[in-house]
C-alpha cells in the first residue's frame, strides 16, 4: 500500500476541514478526490504532504508512519512529489535546475541521468535551458510534473492541476498527464472539483463533502450507482422518481428495473438523463415505453436536453445527440435505456419534484 | 522568534516612560528648558508643516497636471533633496550665507530653520502627493470639468481633497524628521527637545531628566506616527484606480518658463549649489591642509559602522520577516509592529533609551567577569541603537520581497527534500536578492548620516563623518566640514537614484 489514511481529522478553529477520513492508495493507482470547493480535499492533500499536521488519525506513506500517534515526519523526508495548482516553479531556475532541485543529495552523474530521463518522459528535453516564464501554461505544468517525478517519490500529489489552464488545453493536457503518470508507473492522488476530470482520469474516485468521503469507487460506480442523493447530483444531472422496491427490483412510472436486493419499500429511483430515450411512432419498445409530450428543449450542439411531460404530469429530461429535432407539443414515446439506481428515500435529501 | 526579536529591539524603549516612575522630580532642575523647548518645537512643527504642505503639494500638482519641456527630468530632480541631510544643508547655508547677502543671524533664526527644513523635507509630501494624483481616476476630474469647473478649480476641489490622506501622511513624515533632527537645530541654536536632551545629557549628565525629555518627544512623535498611519489607512479607500488622468495641460510661454525655472532653481539651491560649494571647500581644505587630522579615522569608522550595520540589520530583518512567514498569527504581526516602532523615534531618544539597560547589563557583566564596560563603552551600544532605529527600513524591504514569493514555492521545495535552511538558501535568498540589496543600501546610507544617536553613544575615538561635519560646523570651520559632508551626500544620492530608477520603470 502506497498511502494509507486512517481516521484522519483536521480542524481550523471551529471548522472541521477533514472529519475522519479513511483512504488507501494501492501502488501504481491513480485516485481522484472529487469535491466542491471547501470540502477539505486540498487540506487532505496537504496533510499527506506534511504541510499540515492532523489533529487525529494516522497517515502512512510507503508503509512508514509519517503522522499521527506521536510520529511526525517533516515534509522533506516523506518521499512525496507535489504538483501545485499554480505549479510553484522556481522562477530563478532553468527548467533543468527546477527538475533537478529535489536531486541535490544524489551523485552528480545520477542527478544528470534522472533529470534527463524525466525531461524526456514529459517531452521537454529541448526546453531544458528555458526559464519558467518563457514556457506556455501546458509546458509549465509538465515541468512541475517532471520536478515532482524526478526524485522517484512514493506518491505524486496533484492539487487541481488543470484549473489554471483554459478549457481547450485542458482535455489535451489531461491525456498527456495521464500518459506520463502511467508510464512512470507512479502512484498518484489528484484533487479536483471537476467531475469530468476525475471520471476520465482516475482508476478510483473518492467523492468528498464537508470533510468526509461520501463514496469511494470506480468512476463507473460513483456515477452509475451513487451512494446518496448528494453524490448523485454532484456527479451530474439526474431524474428522481418515486418508486417501490421489492425482491431486487424497483417499480416506477417509467417501468420495472433490477436493483441491489437490500432495498425494499418506498425508494427514490434515480435515472441519468442520457438513460432516458425518446422515439416516435407506435411504441418502439413495446410495453416498455411510455407516452409523453415534449415541453421544452435546450440545444447544445453535441447534444440536446429535451424535457418531456409524462401522463402523470411529472417532467423528465432526456439527453441525446442533437438529432432528431424535437419541438414542444410533439407526442413521443419515452423509455429507459441504461443503468437505473435506487436510493433509500430521505425526505431531507429529496430533490424537489 | 518574532516576539523575541521584538522584545530585544523595542524592549529598551520601556525605560523612557519608566523614568517618570523611577525619579519623578528629575526634570525640575531643568524646568527652564521645558517651555522653551515646547515653544520652539511647536514653531518648527507649524512652520515646516505649512511649508512642506504648500511646496510639496504645489510641485506635485505642477508635474502631475501640467506638461512643460523637460517635465520627465524635473519630475525626478525634485526628489534629489532627499539625499541632503539637514545639517549638511545648514553647513552650506551658514558658510555661504554672506554670498547671497544673508546675515548669519537671519539663518540662525526660527525662520531660517523652518526654511531649511522645508527645503530638505518637502520631497516626502511631493512623492506621496504625486503618487496619489497619478493614481486618481481621470474620469472624476473630467466629471468636474463637465459640471462647469475650470481645470484649476477641478484640481483644487477634487484632486487635492482626494489626495488628502497622502498629503497628510507626507507632512507627518516630514514633521517626524523635523522632530528627530538634532544637527540642524543644534547648529542653528534652536532650543528644541533634541537639543535639550543633548544639553541635559552632556552638560548635566542627568540621565533621568534626559529620559523624561525623551519620553515627551516620543509622545509627540507617536502622535504624528498615529496621524500618518491613520491617513494611510484612509488612502486605501480613496484611490479610484481606473484609467489615468486626462492628458496634462501643455504650458506655453512664460508659464512654461516658470514651470521649468522654479523647480530647477529649487533643486539648484538645495542640491547643486551645496554640492558645488562643498566641492570647492573640499579642494580648498585639502590644498590648505585644513582637513581634520581625524578625517581618515572618521571615514573608516563611518564605513565600518555602516557596513556592519547592513549585515546586522538585514539579518535581524530577515529573521523577523521569516518568523512572520512561518506563522502569520496576530501575535507575530503585533510583534513586528513593536519591533519596527523605533524608526519613527528620534535618534537621541533611542540613544538615551538603550543606554539604560545596556549600562545595567554592563555593570553586571563587569562585576561577574571583570571585562570592563563592554557594551556602553564600545560600538556595541551604537549597533543596538542603530538596530532599534533603522530595523524598520530593512524589514520593510525584506518583508515586501519575501511576501512576493508565493508560499507554494516554499512547500514545493520542502516536498522536494529541502529543510527550512535549504529553502532559505536555494529559493528565498536568490529570489529576494534585490530586496536584500535595497535593505542594505538604505541601512548603509542612514547609518552614514546618522548624527544624534552616534553623538551620544560613540565610544572614545569613535567619531564618524557625520560627527566630523557637525563638530567642524559648530566651530565655523566650513572648509574642514566640507569633505566629510560631501561624502555623506554622495552616498545618500545612491538610494535616491535607485528609488528614481525603480519608480521610472513602473511609471509608463
Amino acid at each position: 500500500m502506497s498511502v494509507r489514511l486512517t481516521g484522519v481529522e483536521k480542524c481550523f478553529g471551529d471548522t472541521a476541514a477533514v472529519a475522519g477520513v479513511d483512504l488507501e492508495l494501492a501502488e501504481g493507482e491513480l485516485v481522484a478526490v472529487l469535491g466542491p470547493s471547501g470540502c477539505g480535499k486540498t487540506t487532505l492533500l496537504r496533510l499527506i504532504a506534511g504541510f499540515e499536521a492532523p489533529d487525529a488519525g494516522t497517515i502512512t506513506v510507503g508503509g512508514e508512519p509519517v503522522a499521527g500517534t506521536g510520529t511526525w515526519v517533516a515534509p522533506e523526508r516523506r518521499r512525496i512529489g507535489m504538483v501545485f495548482q499554480d505549479y510553484a516553479l522556481f522562477p530563478h531556475l532553468r527548467v533543468r535546475d527546477n527538475v533537478a532541485f529535489g536531486l541535490s543529495r544524489r551523485a552528480s552523474d545520477e542527478r544528470e541521468k534522472l533529470t534527463r530521463r524525466t525531461l524526456e518522459l514529459v517531452g521537454l528535453l529541448d526546453r531544458r535551458d528555458s526559464y519558467p516564464h518563457e514556457l506556455s501554461g501546458g509546458e509549465r505544468q509538465r515541468v512541475a510534473l517532471a520536478r515532482a517525478l524526478a526524485p522517484e517519490p512514493e506518491v505524486v500529489l496533484l492539487d487541481e492541476p488543470f484549473s489554471s489552464l483554459d478549457a481547450t488545453l485542458r482535455a489535451d493536457l489531461r491525456r498527456e498527464v495521464e500518459t506520463i503518470l502511467r508510464e512512470a508507473a507512479t502512484t498518484a492522488l489528484l484533487v479536483t472539483h471537476d467531475q469530468e476530470e476525475a471520471l476520465s482520469l482516475a482508476d478510483r474516485v473518492a467523492v468528498m463533502r464537508d470533510g468526509v468521503i461520501q463514496q469511494d469507487g470506480t468512476p463507473e460506480e460513483v456515477y452509475g450507482r451513487p451512494s446518496d442523493h448528494w453524490v448523485t447530483r454532484f456527479l451530474g444531472d439526474a431524474e428522481v422518481l418515486p418508486g417501490t422496491a421489492s425482491g431486487g427490483a424497483v417499480e416506477c412510472e417509467l417501468g420495472r428495473f433490477p436493483i441491489p436486493a437490500e432495498l425494499a419499500g418506498e425508494v427514490d429511483v434515480v435515472i441519468r438523463p442520457e438513460s432516458v430515450a425518446l422515439g416516435q411512432g407506435r411504441a418502439p419498445r413495446g410495453d416498455r415505453s411510455h407516452e409523453g409530450v415534449v415541453v421544452g428543449r435546450e440545444y447544445y450542439g453535441h447534444d440536446q436536453l429535451v424535457v418531456v411531460e409524462l401522463p402523470s404530469g411529472r417532467r423528465v429530461r432526456s439527453r441525446s445527440i442533437g438529432f432528431p429535432i424535437w419541438h414542444p407539443g410533439d407526442h413521443v414515446r419515452v423509455w429507459v435505456d441504461g443503468p437505473v439506481n435506487a436510493l433509500r428515500r430521505d425526505p431531507a435529501d429529496r430533490v424537489a419534484p | 522568534m518574532t516576539i523575541l526579536v521584538a522584545v530585544a529591539v523595542a524592549g529598551p524603549l520601556i525605560v523612557l516612560p519608566a523614568s517618570f516612575v523611577a525619579s519623578p522630580g528629575a526634570l525640575s532642575d531643568f524646568s527652564g528648558l521645558l517651555p522653551n523647548a515646547l515653544e520652539e518645537t511647536l514653531v518648527l512643527l507649524v512652520g515646516v508643516g505649512a511649508g512642506t504642505l504648500v511646496l510639496g503639494t504645489g510641485l506635485a500638482a505642477l508635474v502631475s497636471f501640467c506638461d512643460f519641456p523637460g517635465r520627465r527630468w524635473i519630475e525626478w530632480a525634485l526628489v534629489l533633496p532627499l539625499a541632503m541631510p539637514g545639517y549638511v544643508f545648514t553647513l552650506f547655508a551658514l558658510g555661504a550665507s554672506d554670498r547671497v547677502g544673508l546675515s548669519i543671524t537671519t539663518v540662525r533664526s526660527s525662520l531660517g530653520a523652518v526654511a531649511i527644513f522645508t527645503l530638505v523635507l518637502y520631497p516626502y509630501v511631493y512623492l506621496l502627493a504625486r503618487a496619489a494624483f497619478l493614481s486618481q481616476a481621470g474620469d472624476l476630474l473630467e466629471a468636474a470639468r463637465g459640471l462647469g469647473m475650470s481645470r484649476g478649480q477641478a484640481i483644487l476641489r477634487i484632486a487635492v481633497p482626494l489626495a488628502r490622506p497622502a498629503i497628510v501622511g507626507g507632512v507627518a513624515l516630514a514633521l517626524m524628521e523635523t522632530l528627530a533632527d538634532f544637527g540642524t537645530v543644534n547648529l542653528l541654536g534652536m532650543q528644541t527637545f533634541t537639543n535639550a536632551i543633548y544639553k541635559v545629557w552632556f552638560g548635566a549628565f542627568d540621565r533621568d531628566a534626559a529620559l523624561q525629555l525623551g519620553t515627551m518627544l516620543m509622545t509627540i512623535t507617536l502622535l504624528l506616527l498615529a496621524l500618518e498611519r491613520f491617513s494611510r489607512g484612509r488612502a486605501r479607500y480613496g484611490q479610484g484606480g481606473g484609467r489615468a488622468a486626462e492628458a496634462p495641460v501643455r504650458l506655453r510661454g512664460m508659464a512654461a518658463a516658470a514651470a521649468v525655472a522654479g523647480p530647477l532653481l529649487l533643486v539648484s539651491a538645495v542640491v547643486l549649489a551645496p554640492l558645488a560649494q562643498l566641492g570647492v571647500w573640499s579642494v580648498d581644505s585639502i590644498r590648505d591642509g585644513l582637513l581634520a587630522p581625524e578625517f581618515g579615522t572618521a571615514a573608516r569608522n563611518s564605513l565600518l559602522l555602516a557596513g556592519m550595520s547592513i549585515a546586522l540589520e538585514v539579518g535581524v530583518a530577515l529573521l523577523l520577516a521569516y518568523g512572520r512567514r512561518a506563522s502569520s498569527s496576530r501575535t507575530s504581526a503585533a510583534a513586528v509592529r513593536v519591533a519596527t516602532i523605533g524608526y519613527g523615534l528620534p535618534g537621541s531618544v533611542v540613544a538615551v533609551a538603550v543606554i539604560v539597560p545596556l549600562g545595567w547589563l554592563d555593570h553586571r557583566l563587569d562585576d561577574t567577569a571583570g571585562v570592563g564596560l563592554l557594551l556602553t563603552g564600545t560600538v556595541i551600544g551604537l549597533f543596538v541603537a542603530y538596530t532599534v532605529r533603522f530595523l524598520a527600513l530593512a524589514f520593510q524591504s525584506v518583508d515586501t520581497g519575501l511576501e512576493r514569493v508565493p508560499r507554494s514555492l516554499d512547500e514545493a521545495a520542502r516536498g522536494l527534500g529541502s529543510d527550512r535552511l535549504d529553502v532559505l538558501a536555494r529559493v528565498h535568498v536568490p529570489l529576494i536578492a534585490p530586496a536584500l540589496l535595497t535593505a542594505g543600501l538604505l541601512v548603509f546610507t542612514e547609518v552614514m548620516k546618522e548624527l544624534p544617536a552616534t553623538l551620544l553613544l560613540r565610544p572614545l575615538g569613535g567619531d564618524t563623518l557625520a560627527i566630523a561635519v557637525w563638530q567642524a560646523t559648530t566651530e565655523s570651520l566650513y572648509e574642514t566640514a566640507a569633505l566629510p559632508a560631501l561624502l555623506i551626500v554622495l552616498v545618500g544620492l545612491i538610494p535616491v537614484g535607485v528609488l528614481i530608477r525603480l519608480s521610472r520603470r513602473v511609471a509608463p
